[in-house]
């Protein structure tokens, strides 16, 4: 067939095809260029949420922001496992300890510890070395040492475990116990507790955690009050943006959907309520609410009024609040956003096809306003974190032992000069979970905002 | 005009006269007796009662209140200066005028600062004063005014022992300078980052590329050319700044112990005297109702593009 021009061959059915056979030199390699346009022609489509979630990963600060947000997470709800003091136990022994100092009494036990063999436990009490007096003695017996403190209980029996086997040795009675503090006689192990939970509370005494950040002035672990007070800021500033959402959304989607005189109403009463002082307002309020709040909690018990009293009255009057006033600018946004998507074109075809106004509000309406509802929120958790703060610090939040960061600091203004740490710390928490909810913010913005596309 | 001026003198008149019942109704609200005490017997609470015509219905003790107020009259103070009246607590023991003279040096400091500092990165965009500042102002924004106070208190007057640390009064001006920049450090971030972004629209308008190929020199282009029109998102966040700096107050005050009002406002919701929380909560938000008032008028005369209806659409 070579020879022929093939420019005179004309196919016009797939039959001419039949029998031909094309020489390679017809045949060119596709450019770079093409190739690339065929990728992207034959790309795989993505969605809205993945396409968003794309763009927030290329984001290096918001993505920073994300584990530093997840880090402080992890530190306020798991780090409460991770140390065996508690928020609102008041340490007697430990007032107002630097961090990482022991107490004379942890230093005591400390020592014990390290020197002795064995050690001893009052009565099966929990921390019951926690109780160290500075009339110790030990005994010698068998050819170890054992430490026991006398106390005023000292009539009691004790029992003394063997540090190393975590086995019970012996019981002693006030009886058997001398002056100098040595036994005059030990006998054989008849108590009952079992040895498995016996060699359990050895365990527990064994170790002195150290009070990381110290204490306050009131014997209070500083670490885990900053991670409970962490967990009430954030679960503040979620639950008032959430309430925020809810009703700001729900005032906002009605005004946009009905209309007319009722939105004329709702959109003069929320231009009142947005020229009205909030913080003021706040004040005022946290004020008056504490009041009937104190009476509800007392003379109602059903568990919703349980839950509410567990909360505290400062907490529950600052959600009030969140409901009462801070729901206009998100009102507003919602609006906005249904009166501009009213007017599309594709809502339009849609009410032409013949659509319920359910349909419309599920299938088209809700998922375009996401994005912004979700940016508003995430952005409107560190506002109300801030809310929260500027109350507690004032003394009108958050109130003692219940810990919020606002409220540590506040505690700590008085002894600012000797302890600045006590300050710093939950500061500079509370900064950085503010900085790290702004960036998350403006990352879900970058990466939600169609316009940006 | 006119008539827009109008309109928003009477919104902004309903918006206050809203405020006070709020407040009135709240107190109220509150169950018990200012005069309730361990000591007091019926007869002696009736007679207070009656001397505060605390006996009376609600609306006529409103309505009495109400006209009181226009009248100047706030009532007494019922526990903190028992007996005083509080307009001589607000206006005459000198409380009024430091807040103020605070609040106005930090609106001055926030302007003088914020605005420069925004137009220096928006010119720079991108390069490293930019991204410094980026930094400077996305950190200030969020550390809370009671950390950046207790943080200056803490090295300067603690540590370096440079200013005082206590402020009872202006008449040193050393003492004025940390509660001012505490007071207005997050709005000079906040200005700043606000300045930079209305400033990037306008260096990126046609009539700046104009200016700039007719040789106009940097500065005049930017702060003559893309200042004015860059400015007008920064005037209509003067409103929400007066109240901010008026409320930051209360814990700016507090920190360093400013003998003013905010301080005393934030005493007085803990002491419950209600007389002067709310003749406190109203004097404020006369200022902060009637700066937005102004700012609201300010910028329709700025940019006269905005519609004269007057709503927000």
């Amino acid at each position: 067939m070579s020879g022929m021009n093939w420019k005179n061959i004309r196919i016009n059915s797939p039959k001419d095809l039949e029998g031909l056979t094309l020489p390679d030199e017809l045949f060119e390699p596709v450019s770079a260029d093409e190739k690339a346009k065929n990728a992207e022609d034959n790309r795989k489509s993505i969605t809205y949420w993945q396409d968003a979630w794309r763009r927030f990963k290329a984001n290096t600060v918001a993505m920073v922001a994300s584990v530093v947000f997840i880090l402080i997470l992890i530190f306020a709800f798991a780090g409460p496992f991770f140390i065996p003091y508690s928020y609102e136990s008041q340490y007697r022994n430990s007032v107002k300890l630097g961090p990482m100092e022991y107490s004379d009494v942890e230093l005591e036990e400390q020592e014990v510890l390290k020197n002795y063999d064995a050690v001893f436990c009052t009565n099966m009490m929990e921390g019951s070395l926690k109780s160290l007096s500075k009339g110790s003695y030990y005994i010698k017996a068998g050819g170890k040492k054992y430490y026991f403190t006398r106390e005023k209980t000292l009539s009691n029996s004790y029992i003394l475990y063997d540090k190393d086997t975590e086995e019970k040795l012996f019981i002693a009675s006030s009886k058997d116990v001398q002056e100098d503090g040595t036994f005059s006689e030990t006998k054989p192990l008849e108590y009952t507790l079992d040895a498995i939970e016996g060699a359990k509370r050895i365990d527990m005494i064994k170790k002195v955690v150290p009070h990381v950040l110290g204490t306050d002035s009131a014997g209070r672990d500083i670490m885990s009050r900053c991670m409970y007070g962490t967990r009430v800021s954030l679960i503040i500033g979620i639950a008032a943006a959430l309430i925020v959402l809810v009703i700001g959304a729900l005032i906002g989607s009605i005004a946009g959907l009905v209309g007319g005189k009722v939105d004329f109403v709702i959109m003069r009463i929320i231009d009142i309520i947005i020229s009205i002082p909030t913080t003021l307002m706040v004040l005022l309020l946290q004020v008056v609410l504490s009041a009937p709040l104190q009476a509800w909690f007392d003379s109602s018990h059903t568990a919703f009024a349980r839950a509410m009293r567990d909360l505290g009255v400062g907490i529950v009057s600052m959600f009030i609040v969140f409901a009462l006033l801070y729901w206009v600018s998100m009102a507003r946004l919602v609006r906005g956003q249904v009166l501009q998507l009213k007017g599309m074109e594709f809502i339009t075809a849609e009410e032409v096809l013949g659509a319920e106004k359910k349909r419309i509000i599920l299938r088209h309406l809700l998922p375009n306003c996401v994005g912004q509802l979700v940016i508003a929120t995430c952005l409107q958790i560190p506002s109300a974190i801030f809310t929260e703060s500027f109350l507690s610090y004032l003394g009108i939040g958050v109130a003692a032992p219940m810990a919020s960061l606002g409220s540590m600091c506040s505690e700590a203004l008085a002894t600012l000069s000797v302890y600045p740490h006590r300050l710093i710390c939950p500061a500079l928490i509370l900064s950085v979970l503010v900085l790290s909810l702004n960036l998350i913010g403006d990352g879900l913005r970058d990466a939600l905002d169609p316009r940006l596309k | 005009m006119f008539k827009y001026i109008l309109k928003r003198v009477a919104a902004s008149a309903v918006t206050l006269l809203l405020v006070a019942a709020i407040t009135f109704l709240a107190m109220n609200a509150i169950p018990g007796n200012p005069f309730l005490d361990e000591n007091t017997t019926v007869e002696q609470m009736e007679i207070a009662n009656a001397k505060y015509g605390l006996d009376q219905p609600l609306l006529v003790q409103m309505k009495n209140y109400l006209l009181n107020y226009l009248h100047g009259d706030m009532g007494e103070s019922l526990k903190m200066q028992r007996g005083t009246p509080v307009k001589d607590i607000i206006f005459g023991q000198g409380k009024f005028e430091l807040s103020i003279q605070l609040g106005v040096l930090a609106l001055f400091l926030t302007v003088l600062m914020g605005i420069p500092l925004g137009c220096i990165a928006a010119y720079n965009r991108g390069k490293a004063v930019d991204n410094f500042l980026n930094v400077f102002s996305t950190v200030g924004i969020a550390a809370p005014n009671f950390v950046v106070a207790t943080l200056l208190l803490t090295l300067l007057s603690v540590k370096l022992g440079i200013l005082p640390a206590v402020s009872g009064s202006f008449n040193d001006p050393k003492a004025i300078i940390m509660p001012a920049i505490a007071l207005s450090l997050y709005y000079v971030c906040y200005v700043a980052k606000l300045t930079r972004t209305s400033m990037l629209d306008a260096i990126n308008q046609d009539y700046i590329r104009t200016a700039r190929a007719k040789g106009l020199r940097t500065g005049s282009l930017i702060f003559k050319h893309a200042l004015r029109n860059a400015l007008i998102p920064v005037v209509t966040y003067l409103g929400p700044l007066t109240a901010g700096l008026l409320c930051g107050g209360f814990v700016v005050e507090t920190t360093f112990g400013v003998p003013g009002l905010g301080r005393y406002f934030v005493s007085s919701i803990i002491d419950r005297d209600y007389p002067i929380i709310m003749a406190t909560t109203i004097v404020l938000s006369t200022l902060i109702i009637g700066m937005n008032l102004i700012v609201d008028i300010v910028y329709k005369i700025v940019d006269p593009r905005i519609s004269l209806s007057g709503t927000n659409n």
